[in-house]
């Protein structure tokens, strides 16, 4: 792991707006947002495998369309490689899109039904100009083996309804690698996938990583992924990040209660019995709690957590914490495993 | 692009679709089956018109008013042309017109219908706005109103009839790409950098071709019928003596039923019916095996 | 065998469903049995049939989903053999069912109240004012203010209505609960909050549950016997700490080293080779041998029976417990 930032995200914000009823467009009521993402800061050094961890509606995914530019921020920017892209149009986007590319939550979804796999994997490189006719399908077969679909040959023209979701899935990540990309965006690749097959595409995903020497955000609500192939982890909690640290930092020190109450939900058999329950909800995104976002579910919140906004606080050089209560927190949670 | 993503979408669904129909299991499959044969049959019939019909519709080849018979098995009419080659002959101009200004209406409002679902903004909101108009306007009156206008010829009956069906392709196409837009394929397609009108021509164009396949055959079947009903009220473009089924209809109708010359008015509609038929139950067919497939996954 | 009272005895249990390319054994040799107070999970992946004998038991197969052998056992009626109006006394008030998705338990025009009344009043002849009391205290018995009997499905969070559609499978005090999936979409911390929820039900109320999920971990933390199931077969059943401390079955191993930790150290993840079997025309022998590194000959030729290997630790397989991942 380099000391290079591939990514850096700073203050980045989006709001999404609510859809009015014409009843409300009559009494000329304010707009209302959704606060998806809600201003976030994180780099990503090169070579590494960063992870983005949180519950549904945390603003994990919209994190990482906004890092590649699907959608656009409503506050903040987006820096590559020292490059500012947040606001980049056209034929630079396309420039970009060759380096920064994305693989998506469902598989059934993101293959277009109406092409074979050989040239849906292909496009790219259409799109993109690169080689003649005969390189670009050699290519192709040579990408197809690389992600296990053998023989290259018979998956070149099948359709994506004769093929599993493991295949499907192998299949997006072709398409992805196929220009040679620098970063991936992996957004939850394999949650829709069952357990067993899970395994498989992680693996190849690591083994892919080390051959064509790329650098990951990992988004996922799995910690079990995240502790097992992450360096880092960023827990996010209603559009805001509550912490970030190196992967052992967060599984073994985690120091903000929502990790903690997260770490210990996880069900299944382990040494740790001790458990931070908490009631309640994820709030309206639409209507976040005033202060910290968590203070009212949070069973160590005071007065000033429900008034200030808590900032990531430096715990070491690479573990940060938004949290008012961290001294509480680390007293009655010392270390986990 | 569109018209090779049209043929390769044909060419490999037609054999599997002709194979299924081989043997048809289910209701669908039935109606594409039926409405098939009787497709095919008529557009057979059609085409070699001048090798089987028995005698040159335009001149006299028996007595006047000849009830059916072996030399005529569909009599003869006032003129004593035989009524058979007639009916044989008859379906060129309603098939020629229909397909005609079905193929032109598919042109002019598939593209648009693209543009405009994929694009929006203002230019959707005007588009919509003229093919709403359009196709509020019963289609036969407009069909009269225009030609009335333009004059009785086949090409602007063609014309007329074409404008009618644009409306249809265009609303169909739009409907079907606002939904296909948000689909993940899609998303992906931007995602390595496509631009719109590759994403337009290779991910959403081809998402909406079963749905025009089906339009298409029931816009046939419409468009005979509008024609025969110009016939029927006298404004067709056909010129005696060239035999058109409609036009028969209309001129022996009121003698059929006065005299009882049945022969004269009940092949004329039967075949009307049956190109109707056929491609209405083509399509029919067609949509409901298609649509509850394009749900799955 | 079991010194518990046994509530629900499935025997031989097997289940087709008719399609196009032919018949689709589902389930196939099951035998089960449910004690009272016991919480059973029934763990597999997708095709494994968990959900089709959870929906066989209550005899709400699809058309085209038949019992062609066995027989479903409560407190010893035969659940194969019953007619449409005895099996609707039995549903929702001796066994009742809660589904994955909330949303299509719930009628999204019925406030949510009404339709904990219209169970009610379904299967007993009471006061209105009544069955609304009665309702009023389950949602307060299961943590949630009574309040909510006034809203409407679609105002409530995801973790909320899954809360009511338990109250609704319970509020008529069934004996047994058949729970298919009923925390997929909700979050870790709402899971575990449903999850005790299920605990005190059976603690307090004495219910038993089947509890089916894809989840081991899941299946861990809240029963006491697992049982898990390939290509419609049981493969391997035992309590829960057996299990977990020596699973004897090919296939259980396999999940076991398919499913990330979350622990700091680094565990190898191997995947199970292959695809799960075609179930219109499955392979000879054991479902699972295409796919078992131990194979031998034995295992493409012949059907291993369900068999006790240990004490309360029933296995399919011809070597359990030989180290094949």
């Amino acid at each position: 792991m380099s000391n290079n930032i591939v990514v850096k995200v700073e203050n980045l914000r989006k709001l999404f707006p609510v859809q009015k009823s014409f009843l409300d467009r009559l009494l000329a009521k304010e707009i209302e947002y959704v606060h998806a993402v809600d201003g976030i800061n994180f780099e990503i050094y090169e070579g590494e495998i960063f992870c983005l961890v949180g519950e549904s509606g945390c603003g994990k995914s919209t994190t990482g369309y906004l890092i590649v530019r699907l959608i656009e921020p409503t506050e903040g920017k987006i820096i590559y490689r020292n490059k500012d892209i947040t606001h980049v149009k056209g034929e630079e986007l396309r420039k970009y899109r060759r380096e920064i590319q994305i693989i998506f939550q469902d598989p059934y979804a993101s293959l277009n039904p109406r092409m074979k796999i050989g040239d849906i994997i292909k496009h790219p490189l259409d799109i993109h100009e690169i080689g003649d006719k005969a390189e670009r399908k050699e290519m192709v077969m040579s990408i197809l083996k690389e992600v296990g679909l053998y023989p290259p040959e018979d998956f070149y023209n099948k359709y994506p309804h004769q093929l599993s979701g493991g295949q499907r899935q192998r299949v997006a990540i072709a398409r992805s690698l196929i220009l040679r990309p620098k970063f991936i965006v992996a957004d939850e690749p394999t949650s829709m996938l069952d357990v067993s097959v899970q395994a498989e595409i992680v693996n190849l995903m690591l083994k892919l990583k080390d051959e064509f020497n790329l650098t990951y955000l990992y988004i996922t609500h799995d910690f079990g992924v995240a502790s097992q192939i992450c360096d880092r982890i960023a827990v996010m909690y209603l559009g805001k990040i509550v912490e970030i640290g190196k992967k052992d930092e967060i599984l073994r020190q985690p120091r903000h209660p929502y990790t903690i109450a997260l770490l210990t939900s996880i069900p299944g058999r382990r040494i740790t019995t001790k458990r931070l329950i908490i009631g309640g909800e994820v709030p309206n995104p639409i209507h976040p709690p005033p202060g910290c976002r968590f203070h009212n579910r949070c069973p160590y919140a005071t007065q000033e957590c429900g008034k200030e906004e808590p900032k990531l606080e430096k715990l070491s050089d690479t573990h940060y914490v938004a949290c008012h209560r961290i001294d509480k927190v680390s007293e009655e949670w010392p270390s986990l495993f | 692009m569109f018209a090779m993503s049209l043929s390769s979408y044909l060419r490999e669904n037609l054999i599997d679709l002709i194979k299924r129909i081989r043997r048809p299991k289910t209701e669908e499959e039935w109606f594409i089956a039926i409405g098939g044969s009787l497709i095919l049959f008529i557009i057979l019939m059609t085409i070699f018109a001048s090798f089987i019909s028995p005698y040159d519709p335009t001149i006299p080849s028996g007595g006047s008013y000849q009830p059916p018979s072996w030399e005529h098995p569909m009599g003869t009419d006032k003129y004593g042309r035989d009524m058979l080659s007639r009916i044989i002959w008859g379906g060129r101009i309603p098939l020629a017109i229909g397909l005609v200004a079905t193929i032109f209406s598919f042109a002019v409002g598939v593209p648009l219908g693209l543009i405009s679902g994929y694009i929006g903004g203002a230019l959707d909101r005007i588009l919509s706005l003229v093919m709403d108009s359009i196709y509020s306007f019963p289609g036969l009156i407009l069909a009269i109103a225009l030609a009335a206008l333009l004059g009785p010829s086949i090409m602007n009956v063609t014309l007329a009839i074409a404008v009618i069906y644009v409306p249809t392709f265009f609303r169909v196409v739009r409907g079907q790409v606002l939904s296909i837009k948000e689909e993940l394929y899609v998303t992906a397609a931007i995602a390595i950098g496509a631009n719109k009108w590759t994403v337009m021509g290779k991910y959403v164009f081809p998402n909406t071709i079963p749905n025009i396949v089906i339009v298409f055959s029931l816009s046939i079947a419409d468009a005979i019928l509008t024609e025969a009903g110009l016939s029927f009220l006298g404004l067709g473009p056909v010129i005696p003596p060239t035999p058109d089924w409609a036009y028969d209809l209309q001129k022996w109708y009121g003698v059929a039923v006065s005299q009882g010359y049945w022969w004269l008015a009940f092949w004329p509609g039967f075949f009307i019916m049956l190109a109707v038929l056929g491609f209405s139950m083509f399509g029919e067919g067609l949509n409901e095996k298609l649509n509850p497939l394009l749900r799955e996954k | 065998m079991m010194s518990r009272d046994v509530i629900l005895d499935i025997r031989n249990l097997s289940v087709i469903y008719d399609t196009i390319k032919g018949e689709l054994r589902a389930v196939e040799d099951v035998d089960l049995k449910i004690g009272k107070r016991e919480i059973v999970s029934i763990v597999g992946e997708s095709g494994s049939g968990k959900s089709t004998l959870g929906y066989a038991i209550l005899r709400i197969l699809p058309p085209n989903g038949r019992i062609v052998k066995g027989e479903i056992l409560f407190n010893g009626i035969d659940l194969t053999k019953l007619d449409e109006e005895k099996l609707r006394e039995i549903r929702g008030k001796r066994i009742s069912m809660v589904f994955q998705d909330p949303m299509t338990s719930l009628d999204p025009l019925m406030k949510v109240g009404d339709q904990l009344v219209e169970t009610v009043l379904e299967h007993e002849e009471i006061e209105k004012e009544i069955a609304w009391d009665r309702a009023a205290k389950v949602l307060e018995s299961l943590g949630i203010d009574p309040e909510r009997l006034h809203d409407y499905p679609h105002q409530l969070s995801g973790g909320m209505r899954q809360r009511i559609v338990i109250a609704l499978s319970i509020i008529l005090n069934p004996e047994l609960v058949i729970a298919d999936e009923p925390t997929t979409g909700l979050d870790v911390i709402v899971q575990y909050q449903i999850l005790e929820l299920i605990r005190k039900l059976r603690d307090d109320k004495g219910i038993s549950f089947i509890f089916i999920t894809h989840d081991l971990g899941l299946a861990y933390d809240i029963s006491d016997r697992i049982a898990v199931m390939y290509a419609g077969q049981i493969v391997e059943i035992a309590k829960k700490d057996k299990l977990f401390e020596k699973p004897l079955h090919p296939y259980t191993q396999g999940l076991f080293k398919s499913i990330p930790e979350v622990s700091p150290t680094k565990k190898e993840l191997k995947s199970i080779p292959g695809f799960p079997p075609d179930l219109i025309n499955p392979p000879s022998g054991c479902y699972f041998h295409p796919r078992c590194p131990i194979a031998n000959e034995e295992c493409k030729r012949n059907r291993p029976d369900l068999i006790e290997v240990e004490e309360d630790h029933f296995v399919r397989c011809f070597s359990p417990g030989k180290e094949a991942f």
